[in-house]
């Protein structure tokens, strides 16, 4: 009886969206929208490195700020250039000793992405660059105190904007960083999956 | 023609494998059999003088039984300074001079015993000096600084020797019961007449260098006058009072016993024993042995016409056997040892036969013949010997010393698994080979019960004539059957420990303290996600032998020892951190009492290169998941 009733559902659905007039698009961005944000951001970190994952746990929230500049080139398609950092910190614990150690990982990106602004959100993907500086601190009793340095990359990202006003984003974004090191003298991954979150505020030019 | 003779030689080679089999199964089967092995191992010392005494000993702590061979110079010969014959494993090199225990005075040495004098663990050496005309004829301590290297020390710990000394038998021993090694020589006087065969009157004079328990010796009387030329000295506790009492062979006056009276003071007692109480004999060497297992020491006396065996019965003395010689030299030395396996005490006569003991204590010859010691008694003028099992092989060899020749090493060619051997490592005190300590075999599951005693030995120093046998106790301990034994062992201060459940063919390690066991080591990754630190984890469990754990001690051995830790007595394991992940390491554990002192090193190696990956948490992760 459910499956029936869900079935006849669907078909009316279907059938109402098939006959419907075509909608007003709804914009809250200018025709040409050539602007400069600035954001917050913060999300979750996936390291690929299974010794972080061990250390650390499978991820590590981060806060971030980003700027990006749009240039339409003809709209709804743009480019971006965006850059911005991130900062990490987590506490964790040494593999066999059980000592605690932190990391923080700092990390400053730019991107070049592709930009398809309807005026209402907008749905970005481009390629860029990494540097992340590192710096792991260790307890009282452990060898070393700490050990630093940094390293460039590239990454992958892609997402979106939802405008809630003329001078105000929500930002969605995945990115996927390629980076690792074999400074310590043995390799590190510190790429990774990145998930985040932010609100932007829009000026226009 | 080539591939002939190889064929000849393999077939040589067969034959003479299978009659070395055939060899080896006969005289596996109980039968005393020596091979003369002196030249084959190169241990025959000069050859036209010298050979009077010997010590076997492991200077060098290597498992393997040295030769110390006391030699008597010559104002007209050559000199011939003693030899150190280090043995290694099928051959023996002198290294005397090299490692400086050659104690080169002019007219040689008589007495010399090994002993742990300071109580770390090694042999160190007191040689006595006999005068003959060339002055000074002073008595010598030599320190052996752990790697059979001596240093004379002499001078540091013992005051300025005024008087020549004419010192033959020597004995060491923990005399007054503090717990250090005391030391006692013969004729502390130059130029005795040793053919007055009229006692002299007696003497008190200085023949004990009494332990001040610093490293340092007080020469003192002790109740032992001189009264005529003294050959041979023993030591061992004859009446069962816990004390070690002494007997020396005399010249002219009767070879006697001094019992101490458990202060380092002794008094002649041999009339009051049983002993002779007036002879003219030439007596050269005197042994105490149990040789009718009975847990008490008999005696023997050589003298010039033979050696006369007395049976102890509640510490008296009667004479029941007496083995004639009938050489034209003097006979000085006689060993005991249980040469066939069989459980009972042999005796070796030096420079003439091998007399198997029928279980009583009642001697009879097995002629050269049926033994191999044919080159015994063509000895020109054999002196003192001693008994050691130098090839590892659970039976006890002889090496004999000769005046007048070549000294002779005998190899026994028995060959089977009937036998226990303990060596102490330390006693209470930290001596090694513990002086003093008895030693008690029984039948498995019968300790303390004479009628399951199996055989008695009390660990000594030089004995006989100038004979000083290995530091580890040998026992016949006949396998038939299954059996088992259990070992009881009395350390000189009256502490025990028993080693249960022994199966023959198998060698202890006694030890007032003993070692960890199991000790074990890992590399270990310890990993941060920037360094990763090799950690060495060292585990070990208590040894439940010791009764008295107070700290274990780790160190790290690297051309020395470094301590690297003083853990608590239960604390079974020690980390050590950011060590080199492809270097080896070894390091040691010990047991320490709390007296202070410190058992044989557990020891361990690990090696560069491998290490764990190890993470507590995963593990435990793992753990938490299997039940799901």
């Amino acid at each position: 009886m459910k499956k029936i009733i869900v079935s006849l559902s669907l078909a009316i659905w279907c059938c109402g969206l098939a006959t419907s007039q075509p909608q007003t698009r709804i914009k809250l961005l200018p025709d040409e929208e050539r602007y400069f944000t600035v954001g917050l951001l913060g999300g979750v970190y996936f390291l690929q490195d299974q010794v972080f994952q061990e250390l650390y746990g499978k991820s590590a929230p981060f806060i971030g700020a980003e700027m990006t500049l749009r240039f339409p080139i003809r709209e709804p398609h743009g480019m971006d250039i965006a850059a911005g950092g991130r900062m990490l910190t987590k506490k964790g614990l040494t593999s066999y000793t059980e000592e605690d150690i932190r990391l923080r990982l700092t990390d400053l990106f730019l991107s070049l992405r592709y930009s398809y602004d309807t005026g209402r959100f907008a749905l970005f993907l481009g390629p860029g660059i990494e540097y992340i500086t590192y710096r792991e601190t260790y307890a009282e009793t452990f060898p070393i105190d700490s050990t630093q340095g940094s390293q460039t990359g590239l990454h992958l990202t892609g997402g979106g904007y939802l405008h809630l006003t003329s001078s105000l984003s929500l930002k969605g974004h995945c990115k996927y960083c390629l980076i690792a090191t074999d400074k310590p003298g043995f390799r590190i991954n510190l790429g990774g999956t990145e998930w985040g979150v932010g609100i932007l505020y829009r000026f226009y030019f | 023609m080539i591939h002939r003779r190889h064929l000849r030689l393999s077939q040589t080679r067969a034959g003479l494998f299978f009659i070395g089999l055939i060899g080896t199964a006969v005289f596996s089967y109980g039968q005393i059999h020596f091979t003369e092995v002196s030249a084959e191992f190169d241990v025959r010392g000069y050859s036209y003088f010298g050979g009077h005494g010997v010590c076997w000993v492991d200077v060098n702590r290597d498992g393997r039984i040295d030769i110390f061979v006391k030699n008597q110079g010559a104002v007209d010969l050559p000199a011939v300074p003693d030899i150190l014959f280090i043995n290694y494993g099928t051959y023996f090199v002198d290294e005397a001079g090299t490692r400086g225990a050659a104690d080169a005075y002019a007219y040689g040495t008589h007495g010399a015993v090994f002993v742990d004098l300071d109580g770390d663990r090694d042999f160190d050496l007191f040689a006595s000096t006999t005068y003959g005309g060339i002055s000074p004829a002073y008595n010598h301590l030599y320190r052996n600084n752990g790697n059979a290297f001596f240093e004379d020390i002499t001078s540091s710990i013992v005051p300025a020797q005024t008087t020549d000394l004419s010192a033959r038998g020597v004995a060491a021993a923990d005399f007054d019961g503090d717990g250090d090694i005391d030391l006692y020589f013969s004729n502390p006087l130059p130029d005795p007449d040793p053919y007055n065969p009229l006692p002299s009157p007696p003497q008190s004079l200085p023949n004990f260098y009494i332990n001040n328990g610093d490293g340092t010796f007080t020469p003192e009387y002790r109740g032992i006058d001189w009264i005529s030329f003294t050959q041979g000295v023993a030591t061992g506790d004859f009446d069962g009072d816990g004390d070690i009492d002494i007997a020396q062979a005399m010249w002219g006056a009767p070879s006697t016993v001094y019992r101490n009276d458990g202060t380092g003071h002794f008094r002649n007692v041999g009339g009051q024993i049983g002993l002779p109480i007036s002879t003219g004999d030439f007596d050269n060497g005197i042994v105490w042995a149990d040789v009718d297992n009975d847990g008490d020491l008999d005696l023997a006396i050589v003298g010039e016409g033979g050696v006369a065996l007395y049976r102890n019965t509640a510490s008296q003395y009667s004479r029941y056997q007496v083995i004639l010689w009938a050489r034209p030299t003097g006979g000085f030395h006689v060993s005991f040892g249980d040469f066939d396996n069989d459980g009972d005490l042999d005796l070796y006569l030096s420079g003439d036969n091998i007399y198997e003991n029928d279980g009583q204590g009642n001697f009879a010859v097995i002629p050269e013949s049926e033994s191999g010691l044919e080159d015994s008694l063509t000895m020109e003028d054999p002196r003192g010997a001693a008994l050691a099992d130098f090839d590892g092989d659970g039976d006890l060899d002889i090496y004999v010393t000769n005046k007048d020749g070549y000294n002779r090493l005998f190899r026994n060619d028995l060959n089977n698994t009937d036998w226990i051997e303990a060596e102490i490592m330390n006693d209470p005190h930290g001596h090694v080979g513990s002086i003093g300590a008895k030693l008690d075999l029984y039948q498995a599951g019968h300790v303390g019960q004479p009628a399951y005693l199996k055989g008695h030995r009390e660990m000594t120093g030089e004995y006989g004539y100038l004979g000083q046998d290995m530091p580890i106790a040998h026992f016949g301990a006949p396998a038939a059957g299954g059996a088992k034994y259990d070992l009881r062992v009395t350390f000189p201060d009256g502490t025990q420990r028993v080693y249960s459940g022994l199966t023959p063919g198998q060698k202890v390690q006694v030890a007032s303290i003993s070692p960890p066991l199991n000790l074990r080591g890992e590399k270990i990754e310890n990993k941060a996600l920037f360094y990763r630190e090799t950690l060495i984890e060292l585990t070990w469990e208590p040894n439940p032998l010791n009764d008295d754990v107070q700290e274990y001690k780790v160190y790290e051995l690297d051309q020395g020892q470094n301590m690297l830790a003083e853990l608590p007595a239960d604390q079974f394991s020690y980390t050590l951190r950011n060590m080199n992940r492809d270097k080896v390491y070894r390091f040691a554990v010990t047991a320490v009492d709390s007296r202070g002192l410190e058992s044989e090193p557990a020891t361990i190696t690990i090696n560069g290169g491998a290490q764990v990956e190890r993470s507590k948490r995963r593990g435990l992760i793992r753990t938490l998941r299997r039940p799901r």
